[in-house]
């Protein structure tokens, strides 16, 4: 007997009528759905612990490759905590607000001590002037050094002179 | 037919020109009077001098004078306020500094209404009154606003630092990790040495900044907050400096690290 009719033999083979029976009647004897486990809370806790220690590894391992948590000795070395360039421009940034710190020193201090230097008309051509104004608005000598010198010659002298508000108001109030 | 058409186009397009020319002529003089409306707030001597002149002249010219500076000196004082509300505004805040935060914008608020009651009586006023309402801002402004726009620059300036200082923290902590790793390969006495002065730098720095925003929470004086402010900042440049010696020595025991420092 050659291979080729064993293997036409194989066609022929067939379970023993009686298992067959039995084994269709067990399988359709079972419900859809009974193989799942019952629910238990223990069961759910259990599923619930197994998804967040499988969440926490992947974030971790997520941390690890993008450069590791900050002031762990897990993370990866940094080389760039040193890197002069950016000291450098840290270390600028705060020079700049700290220039703008004094800034805010001098600004008013500058104001209340500035002398009013003003001014243009002196008191021989004030006309109607009062004294208290006179006093205010008539004393060329501070720009120009020449007395009694008149509206304008002082006022060219005086262009590029700026006042702060407060000088402005004072010399307006009196 | 064809002649009544075109001459019906032409019509349309001269009307549509002659619109457009009759709008933007009032359109041209509305920017150039508010352009001209604007005024100047650099006041020179000689626009004192122009007072002075004015009262050479008459006392109708001399109130006319003082009534144009003190407007012009009330628009800019009003600039300088919205100027700071703008300031103020821009400043990012955090639960503790939105309360202040918000005091200071609401008195900000005040001082415009002021200047604008002010404005108003100016109006009205002769020259005895232009020079009573001269005093009566200068002396509003010694007394109320100045000490207020002290503490909103003093305000803005802190919360602009605090970035410096997380930066500063967070750096500090990198260099320990750095330094803590190259003491266990092979101690190096300058190295511990500048780490310590930089955390302890660190640490003084925050403590004044801390003390710097209870000063500005209490509305303490203006030269106090602003010391401690300045003070803060001087420790946290010192710090810097010592990482900048850590940069130098590290780079000196690991040249490889001054290629891979720029990563």
């Amino acid at each position: 007997m050659n291979i080729q009719e064993i293997l036409k033999q194989f066609k022929n083979i067939e379970p023993d009528a009686s298992y067959s029976a039995t084994s269709k009647r067990a399988i359709l004897a079972v419900e859809p759905g009974a193989t799942r486990k019952p629910w238990t809370v223990r069961r759910t806790i259990l599923t619930i612990v197994e998804t967040g220690v499988a969440v926490a590894l992947t974030v971790f391992f997520i941390f690890i490759v993008l450069g590791g948590l900050p002031g762990s000795e897990l993370a990866p070395m940094k080389y760039s905590a040193i890197d002069p360039s950016s000291l450098h421009a840290e270390a600028e940034a705060i020079d700049m607000q700290i220039e703008l710190a004094q800034l805010n020193y001098s600004e008013p201090a500058a104001e209340s001590t500035a002398p009013i230097t003003s001014v243009s008309v002196s008191s021989s051509t004030a006309g109607a002037t009062t004294p208290a104004t006179a006093s205010l608005f008539a004393s060329s000598t501070a720009i120009n050094g020449v007395p009694g010198a008149g509206a304008s010659s002082s006022a060219t002298s005086s262009a590029t002179t700026t006042v702060t508000l407060d000088q402005a108001l004072q010399a307006l109030g009196q | 037919m064809n002649y009544s058409k075109t001459a019906f186009i032409g019509a349309l397009f001269a009307a549509f020109f002659l619109a457009v020319g009759v709008l933007a002529a009032p359109l041209a003089q509305a920017q150039t009077v508010a352009q001209a409306a604007t005024p100047t707030c650099t006041i020179t001597q000689d626009d004192l001098a122009a007072i002075a002149a004015a009262q050479a002249q008459s006392l109708t010219a001399e109130l006319a004078a003082r009534k144009a500076l003190l407007t012009r000196i009330i628009t800019c004082a009003e600039e300088n306020v919205q100027a700071l509300q703008t300031d103020l505004a821009g400043v990012q805040t955090n639960a503790a500094t939105a309360a202040l935060q918000s005091q200071l914008s609401g008195k900000l608020d005040d001082a415009m209404n002021y200047y604008g009651l002010e404005f108003a009586k100016v109006n009205n006023a002769g020259i005895a009154g232009t020079e009573g309402v001269a005093n009566e801002i200068l002396a509003w402004r010694a007394g109320t606003y100045d000490p207020l726009a002290d503490q909103v620059a003093n305000f803005v300036l802190w919360s602009e630092n605090q970035n410096l200082f997380t930066t500063a923290q967070n750096r500090l902590g990198e260099v320990q990790n750095l330094v803590s790793f190259m003491e266990q390969a092979a101690p190096n006495p300058d190295l511990a040495q500048d780490l310590t002065s930089a955390q302890s730098l660190i640490t003084t720095a925050v403590q004044e900044n801390n003390s710097a925003e209870n000063a500005l929470m209490q509305s303490e004086p203006s030269e106090a907050t602003l010391s401690l402010i300045t003070s803060s900042l001087q420790s946290l440049s010192d710090a810097y400096q010592k990482f900048s010696n850590i940069s130098t020595i590290v780079q000196q025991l690991l040249p490889a690290a001054s290629s891979a420092s720029g990563q």
